[in-house]
């Protein structure tokens, strides 16, 4: 099909448009922080880094070329992939991110499952449920909606790990320890989706092809399957790719409150210490994943529905 | 309203076959309040809530291979009692009956497994519109291929070759294609056979039609009716449920006249048409437009037809004197081609027509055939890409809009769905306030009197201006946006559709008002619609459209005695109007 080639390249340009502007925007805004880097490559302003000492450091990191000059080099390297050294790692940021960005990786796919879980079961059990039900989904979506990530996690360890004793606090490796980092995030955007869908679940629920399906003899939880979940996942699926990008920034977070390793722990490290090179890296790496993202879910949401750009006039 | 049935006497079941449905005495009330949804919690709170009865008191029977139609206009309870037969009445709804069966099963008694096995396998429904009918994001193919895995024991290779089987039986051409294809991208009378379709794949014994043919084109109408009355033929007992007496004339053994819950005429179509007895199938019967001649109020009944009060009785046929027929809108060789995606639609080729002073221009034609881009342009709503219309012989179209505005005021127009043509949250006197001072702003209540004289021009209370149109019926919505075309006093009226969304009495009403201001007030029409009754009934002349043609046009008295044009003569057999009016 021409029309679903031509649609990918766009979006394909789209995604390397996004790169640039991400790569841009933080390589000034970094340049527009006030403090010297070359002496925060030094270990900050307590160091006491004598003036010969700074001056190395410049030539070495090309801090005293222009500054256009230094943008030109820099998204050269980007362009054959070369993310630069991280001053405060002593290794190659690429290195540095990939050793971190699959645990990210794994909290934000996990959250993000799990939200959907949440979201579906609680749509499903609030527009069936009658009017009370319908009132209390409602009322259990705004208020996970608005809990923040920090006040959540407290209250989950409080509860989980400290009350009843099951979970750990802290992250530990295995399967258990990404539990309560996983909820913490996937609550409040089951909120969201959850909203979303129960509105939608709702019409799809009142459509004439409804009556059609119980007409023909379908049970209630075959039409839930079959028919109205699908029409109720058009939405959610779109804030998907959203929700991911709010996922990844909400690691920083998470990872901290729960010491767990992963890209939102080390950008948290890299923005204090003034690891440029390091935070560049990770956004450009962030803005990747939230791009990619999108474009699954459009895709996704072009299975779905596959009327999408077929209507005519 | 209860009892009007016993007086009828009952003809008796038609056929000598055993009744597939047999009803006795329905009663389904819902709760006055809105359901909560929950069908027990109803049940036990009966009888200390009110209750509205939707339908009272219902009996009727269908026998193997008989037809009968409950005809009846919105809100008299007809779908309900379709419904009913299946168990879907309605949430909340209470549904009570000395007897309901269906092939012998008490369907009242029925419930989760055995209900679901009743729906589809012995009862099979068939419901209006298609295209929402059937789930828009799947393909047809496999809606069909449910009803067979619900009902047959065939694995899914012959489901699949049973689909086929089911698509050709129902007349749809390249039916492995159209297996794969969602209602969406099917016609709409393509998508109403795929419907039909998954409705008489379990085999059911008896079919329940709900509007099966509302919303589309008489010759495809007619299509679908054949294929009920095949289905009949080979011994299913079909149940027709429609607002058209005209759509049950030419199918149905019997016919049941429902309103406000109650049957109240019972016989066959013939007896019903032509010697209706009670005073509500009378004003039904006189309300259709087919057949009766232009001028003759329609909402009034036909045996004590008064002269319609506001018309003078010295006015005669619209048509009558020379001296209104002056030309007021000349369309000369409009041509409109959309591109869309590639394939090229033509709207508009080469129309030419004009609309004189008094007198309607009925513009027929099948759905997409051009009219309303005709109406479109005529409005300079649309850019066409050759062709001039004149108004009272001054260039008005091409012309820049600017320099048409002023001229604006002389050609109104009133569209099919009134409600999407008002802003939902102004009051009907914003709407009217609107139009008649052309948009400036002006003190509040300084045009209130023009207001409340437009409305009693439409027929409707003054007080109808501080409502919304949200908060009003089909008709009264249709004669407000009648009275925001009046509002600039107009010379010409463009009616695109303006009765194809209202029941058949309230479409009379509406009807004769039309007719009651063109007399007034001399002005021109052109009326769009796709129904040939309503055309001939208004219709001085009328021009049909194909393909964004005009493939004929002439007198409207005439042009279907001896049609020359294929599509013409396909038009006018397909039409019961038209086909049976050929017949005299």
């Amino acid at each position: 099909m021409p029309g679903n080639r031509r649609w990918l390249l766009l979006r394909a340009g789209g995604v390397v448009f996004v790169l640039w502007a991400a790569a841009t925007i933080t390589f000034f805004a970094l340049r527009l922080v006030p403090g010297d880097p070359a002496e925060a490559i030094l270990g900050g302003p307590g160091s006491q880094a004598g003036p010969e000492a700074l001056e190395q450091v410049r030539r070495e990191y090309g801090l005293d070329q222009p500054l256009v000059v230094q943008y030109l080099t820099y998204l050269g390297r980007l362009a054959t992939g070369d993310l630069g050294q991280s001053y405060s790692l002593h290794k190659p940021v690429a290195t540095a991110i990939g050793e971190q960005f699959g645990a990210t990786l794994t909290l934000a796919l996990c959250s993000l499952a799990l939200a959907w879980v949440l979201a579906c079961a609680l749509a499903a059990w609030s527009v069936r449920g009658g009017r009370v039900a319908w009132a209390i989904g409602s009322g259990l979506e705004l208020v996970a909606a608005a809990v923040p990530h920090f006040w959540l996690a407290t209250v989950l360890i409080l509860f989980f790990s400290l009350t009843l004793g099951i979970l750990p606090p802290v992250s530990v490796p295995g399967p258990l320890g990404i539990v309560l980092p996983a909820l913490t995030m996937a609550i409040p955007l089951a909120g969201f989706l959850g909203q979303v869908m129960r509105e939608s679940l709702l019409t799809a629920m009142e459509s004439p092809f409804v009556t059609t399906a119980r007409a023909r003899g379908e049970s209630e939880v075959r039409i839930f399957w079959r028919h109205t979940l699908r029409h109720a996942a058009i939405p959610a699926v779109g804030l998907s790719g959203w929700a991911f990008g709010s996922l990844i920034s909400g690691a920083v977070v998470v990872e901290s409150v729960f010491a767990r390793q992963g890209l939102g722990r080390s950008l948290l490290s890299a923005v204090q210490l003034r690891d440029v090179t390091l935070v560049t890296g990770i956004v450009l790496v962030v803005a990747l994943a939230y791009t990619v993202m999108t474009l699954v879910t459009d895709l996704a949401d072009r299975a779905i529905d596959p009327r999408g750009r077929a209507v005519t006039e | 309203m209860s009892g009007p049935i016993e007086q009828m006497g009952r003809t008796g079941p038609a056929g000598p076959a055993e009744p597939v449905l047999s009803v006795r005495d329905l009663v389904v009330a819902f709760p006055d309040r809105r359901g909560t949804g929950d069908v027990e919690q109803e049940r036990r709170a009966r009888g200390r809530r009110r209750e509205r009865r939707v339908v009272d008191g219902v009996s009727f029977q269908v026998a193997a291979g008989e037809c009968v139609a409950i005809v009846g206009e919105s809100g008299s309870g007809k779908s309900v009692t379709a419904r009913s037969i299946v168990g879907l009445a309605g949430e909340g709804a209470r549904v009570t009956a000395t007897e309901l069966t269906v092939a012998g099963q008490d369907v009242l008694s029925l419930s989760g497994r055995r209900l679901r096995r009743l729906r589809g396998g012995t009862v099979g429904l068939i419901a209006q519109d298609a295209l929402v009918s059937l789930d828009p994001l799947r393909p047809v193919g496999r809606e069909i291929g449910d009803t067979l895995a619900l009902h047959t024991d065939l694995d899914a290779a012959a489901r699949r070759t049973r689909t086929i089987e089911l698509l050709e039986r129902v007349g749809l051409p390249d039916a492995e294609l159209r297996a794969g294809q969602r209602p969406g991208q099917l016609s709409g009378g393509q998508r109403q056979r795929a419907l039909i379709a998954a409705g008489i794949a379990g085999e059911p014994r008896l079919v329940v039609a709900d509007e099966p043919t509302t919303a589309l084109d008489q010759p495809v109408q007619a299509g679908v009716l054949r294929l009920l009355g095949q289905l009949r033929d080979d011994g299913t007992g079909v149940l027709l449920i429609s607002h058209d007496l005209s759509v049950v004339l030419g199918i149905a053994d019997r016919v049941l006249v429902m309103t406000d819950g109650v049957v109240v005429e019972e016989g066959t179509p013939a007896e019903v048409f032509e010697r209706p007895r009670h005073p509500y199938t009378r004003k039904l019967v006189a309300a259709v437009p087919a057949g009766r001649p232009r001028g003759t109020p329609l909402s009034a009944p036909l045996a004590e037809a008064p002269p319609e009060a506001a018309v003078p009785a010295s006015a005669g046929p619209a048509s009558a004197g020379p001296a209104s027929a002056d030309v007021l809108i000349e369309a000369a060789g409009l041509a409109r081609t959309f591109h869309v995606t590639g394939r090229e639609i033509v709207a508009a080729d080469d129309v030419s027509f004009s609309l004189r002073a008094g007198r309607t221009l009925g513009l027929v034609g099948e759905s997409g055939s051009g009219k309303s881009t005709t109406a479109r342009l005529l409005l300079g709503l649309e850019r066409p890409d050759a062709g001039t219309v004149t108004l009272l012989g001054e260039p008005w179209i091409p012309l820049p809009e600017a320099r048409r505005r002023p001229r604006r005021p002389l050609v109104g127009a009133v569209f099919q769905d009134a409600l999407s043509s008002f802003d939902p949250r102004w009051t009907v006197g914003a709407v009217l306030a609107d139009a008649l001072t052309r948009g400036r702003t002006t003190r509040p209540g300084s045009v209130r009197a023009e207001i409340a004289d437009l409305l009693d021009t439409v027929g409707l209370d003054p007080a109808v201006a501080t409502r919304r149109p949200l908060h009003l019926s089909g008709g009264q919505r249709q004669r407000v946006s009648v009275a925001r075309a009046l509002a600039a006093d107009p010379r010409v009226l463009i009616l695109d559709e303006p009765v194809s969304a209202l029941d058949v009495s309230v479409q009379a009403q509406v009807l004769d008002l039309l007719d009651r201001l063109q007399r007034e007030r001399n002005l021109a029409y052109l009326l769009i619609t796709h129904d040939l009754g309503v055309a001939l009934h208004m219709s001085d002349d009328i021009a049909v459209m194909q393909q964004g043609r005009i493939v004929a046009s002439g007198p409207a008295a005439t042009i279907f005695d001896d049609p020359q044009h294929p599509y013409v003569r396909l038009l006018r057999d397909a039409s019961p109007v038209t086909a049976q009016a050929g017949q005299d």
